[in-house]
């Protein structure tokens, strides 16, 4: 919560602060009048003012606002207070079950005071202990009283007409759920919400992934660790005009950012039946995609050595150092719906993290997984 | 209301109270006044982006994806604490199904990584708002009402008494009713019929329910008990004569004012007026078998055991969103108390009085408001069910179960 911002209790935007000048009784001469500035709160969106429900402007711009009482905020702090107590006791009270079980009549006369009514004879003690400190705090909780009657309900709801306009909504009224007002001469401001920052950890390594910042411009994600140097990049070049139960053919390109070789394979994805994945039919290159490492220097380079590997021009469009492009056949099969389809990306990855400079033992390589989904647009419609 | 604790200052970590309801989820902290949120229990699906109930779920499995999903908002959108390090207290109907409950524990406990969890009887833990230890909870929510008694903190649980009619009902018979009486003005045409008018343009799903629920918060209320009955008469009536059994139609009573009621921009719906206090009436109608919101209450005293019965007449406690109707508690009473001049019950329950509590919150979060007091007390530690404990076994005991009370305790302190 905001202590000095508040939310609209009727539409829920964030209130302003206008100033506005009224004219008070000069303190030196009453018959004079002088302008004083004051404060009020003012929704920009749907005109709601603090005047409306009768809060007093303020002099200062910032604060000072008076708080909504829950009125019966005293009543559940004793509630809260006799049931802590009892519980405390209840918790004592096991505790000395379990240390005295042994010896029974021990337990049994502690139990019931009679060892300490006991001890006090003995020692000639008024009867000022602590027992009787106990018994006054549970007499402080009042059990509530129960009523025969109930207010009945208003005559005017069988007369008067409504005002829909002057009844909150059941979202206003939730959002003070501790008055929720009926009326809208009961809203009263909410102090705004705020978010929380974000952070984030790898459930498994307890690895900081990103760290809470009072600015959200200031978040550093630990980039090494980010996927986007990890994993191939699969991008659309071009879509060609989508029929409906037409095969076409899809450009997509490819790019390694990994400083080794990639090997990329296509696996297609199953749908399950009741919340579709995909919609329609895709053919995926049968062989392996074999993708050279990046290499930054590689723009530098006149020599084009891309044609090193033989490709089968079917399937693979052109070929530009870390980069490629191939085909996808798609088959649409719904219409009225956008294009989706749904492929797994099988791709191996070196872990070089982990590695020390130095170290030449072998690297670890993992085939990792992915389900990718690409969205085509809609269908060209028969023209 | 506590403001924004500040940098650094490390403050006192209170327990997360929840309470799940089928239409509305209360959450806030223990030792509070109130609640903090209450929302709709609903969740966008994290994939799909498609809005889904918490209750509407067809398997365990998915059910687990859409708690997970609303818990997720729940704690960093709406409580924002870090759910690692607060202990939950859920207060759950004692009806709650099973599945819920053991889903619910499992996604806190292996998703979100609570310390521990405790499960508490809703109907119970409104008596902690009162500080008593004896009375006849009525709870009525969203799709039941449920009616059980309580005697010195223990729950006399042979003696439970439901019925499926509660806000839900109302929205049924809201929907009909405006779908048949009602009429909609626009800029262009001449007021038409608002079943015509969504026939026209092919609508399935004409009024959506948080439509409804605002015509039934916004002009409904329970009429008084001499009205109610009329009105019960009169509708009866109707429907006898309209299957020929009857020739005589009764008089209508008289109707509240028509509302006025924007539909959007540029339609405005004019509910008819007896359609305002003629939706609430089902809770008090007799259904098939002889049971009304009032019947249901005593029939829980009646199970309970004899010398328990003046007690719990005398300690009747309202809770739940439906009950904030206006006039619900003065047409409750008056409807139980005409209930015991039937011969059924005046042969077999020789009460006088019927007294009725006035919890220090509002009724749509009474059961939370006692879940806040009683995990502000130092049982959340002795009778929660750990993370070490879950992990090891995996189980969340039932009410009654027997492994209960080796597990956390049970009952009250």
């Amino acid at each position: 919560m905001c202590a000095n911002c508040f939310d609209c209790p009727s539409c829920m935007h964030t209130l302003s602060t206008r100033a506005t000048s009224i004219q008070i009784p000069s303190p030196d001469d009453p018959k004079k009048n002088v302008p004083k500035k004051v404060y009020y709160l003012a929704c920009g969106f749907c005109r709601w003012t603090s005047r409306d429900v009768g809060i007093p402007d303020q002099t200062v711009a910032s604060g000072g606002w008076q708080e909504q009482e829950n009125l019966h905020s005293k009543r559940i702090n004793n509630l809260l207070e006799n049931y802590r107590v009892l519980a405390q006791r209840e918790k004592l009270e096991k505790e000395r079950k379990k240390l005295s079980q042994r010896c029974g009549y021990q337990y049994f006369s502690d139990k019931y005071g009679i060892s300490a009514v006991v001890a006090r004879k003995l020692a000639g003690l008024s009867t000022t202990g602590s027992k009787d400190e106990e018994s006054k705090e549970s007499e402080e909780l009042m059990p509530a009283e129960a009523f025969e009657n109930v207010d009945p309900l208003p005559e005017e709801y069988l007369t008067q007409p409504v005002n829909l306009a002057k009844v909150c909504n059941i979202n206003q009224r939730l959002m003070q759920p501790e008055f929720q007002p009926t009326c809208t001469d009961q809203l009263f401001p909410r102090h705004k919400h705020l978010l929380v920052k974000r952070s984030q950890r790898c459930k498994e390594c307890e690895h900081n992934l990103s760290k809470p910042e009072y600015n959200p411009s200031s978040i550093k994600f630990k980039i090494q660790l980010a996927a986007i140097y990890h994993i191939p990049e699969v991008r659309l070049k071009t879509i060609p005009v989508l029929k409906l139960n037409e095969e076409c053919k899809i450009e997509v390109t490819l790019c390694n950012p990994t400083p080794y070789p990639a090997h990329v394979t296509l696996l297609p994805c199953e749908n399950t039946e009741e919340e579709p994945l995909f919609n329609s039919k895709v053919v995926l290159p049968s062989t392996q995609l074999v993708v050279t490492a990046r290499d930054d220097t590689a723009e530098f380079d006149d020599l084009n050595d891309a044609q090193s590997a033989k490709d089968d021009p079917k399937v693979i469009s052109f070929r530009k150092s870390n980069k490629i492009g191939f085909y996808i056949n798609v088959t649409p099969l719904k219409e009225k719906e956008n294009v989706v389809v749904a492929f797994q990306l099988k791709h191996d990855f070196v872990n070089m993290v982990l590695q020390l400079q130095g170290d030449h033992r072998e690297s670890q390589v993992v085939w990792l997984n992915h389900v990718l989904f690409l969205d085509l647009g809609p269908i060209q419609s028969n023209v | 209301m506590p403001l924004y604790e500040g940098i650094g200052i490390v403050a006192e970590k209170h327990t997360v109270i929840l309470d799940i309801g089928h239409a509305f989820t209360k959450c806030g902290f223990a030792r509070e006044a109130g609640p903090r949120w209450i929302i709709p229990s609903q969740v966008k699906n994290s994939h799909t982006g498609k809005l889904r109930k918490l209750w509407d779920f067809k398997d365990r499995k998915e059910l687990y994806f859409i708690l997970k999903d609303f818990l997720h908002m729940l704690y960093f959108k709406y409580l924002v604490v870090n759910p690692k390090d607060r202990r939950v207290v859920i207060v759950e109907s004692i009806l709650c199904q099973t599945d819920f409950r053991e889903v619910l524990a499992k996604v806190l406990f292996c998703h979100f990584e609570v310390p521990s969890v405790l499960f508490v009887p809703s109907h119970l833990m409104s008596l902690f708002t009162l500080g008593i230890s004896s009375a006849v909870v009525l709870d009525s929510g969203y799709s039941e009402t449920v009616v059980l008694p309580i005697y010195e903190g223990v729950v006399i649980l042979n003696a439970w008494q439901a019925l499926p009619v509660a806000a839900q009902a109302i929205h049924r018979r809201i929907e009909a009713e405006v779908m048949e009486k009602a009429k909609v003005k626009t800029l262009a045409s001449e007021p038409k019929p608002l079943g015509e008018l969504l026939a026209e343009k092919g609508q399935t799903e004409p009024l959506k329910e948080t439509v409804l629920e605002d015509i039934k918060v916004r002009t409904c209320f329970v009429a008084p008990f001499d009205l109610g009955q009329k009105i019960q008469a009169y509708e009866s009536g109707k429907r006898l004569s309209g299957l020929k059994l009857s020739e005589e139609v009764p008089e209508p009573p008289p109707s509240p004012p028509d509302v006025e009621y924007p539909l959007n921009g540029e339609k405005i719906m004019t509910i008819p007026g007896e359609i305002r206090n003629y939706a609430p009436e089902i809770m008090f109608e007799r259904s098939g078998d002889e049971q009304s919101l009032a019947s249901l209450i005593l029939d829980a005293i009646l199970k309970s055991p004899i010398d328990v019965r003046k007690t719990l007449a005398e300690n009747l406690v309202v809770m739940g969103g439906n009950t904030m109707l206006p006039g619900f508690k003065h047409r409750l009473l008056a409807e139980v108390q005409n209930l015991l001049k039937d011969p059924y019950y005046s042969s077999r329950l020789p009460i006088k009085k019927i007294k009725i509590h006035q919890p220090p919150a509002k009724e749509n979060y009474i059961a939370w408001l006692g879940g806040a007091i009683f995990g502000a007390t130092d049982v959340v530690t002795t009778r929660s069910i750990t993370r070490e404990q879950y992990l090891k076994r995996e189980y969340i005991p039932d009410w009654s179960d027997q492994m209960w009370t080796s597990h956390s305790g049970r009952g009250r302190s």
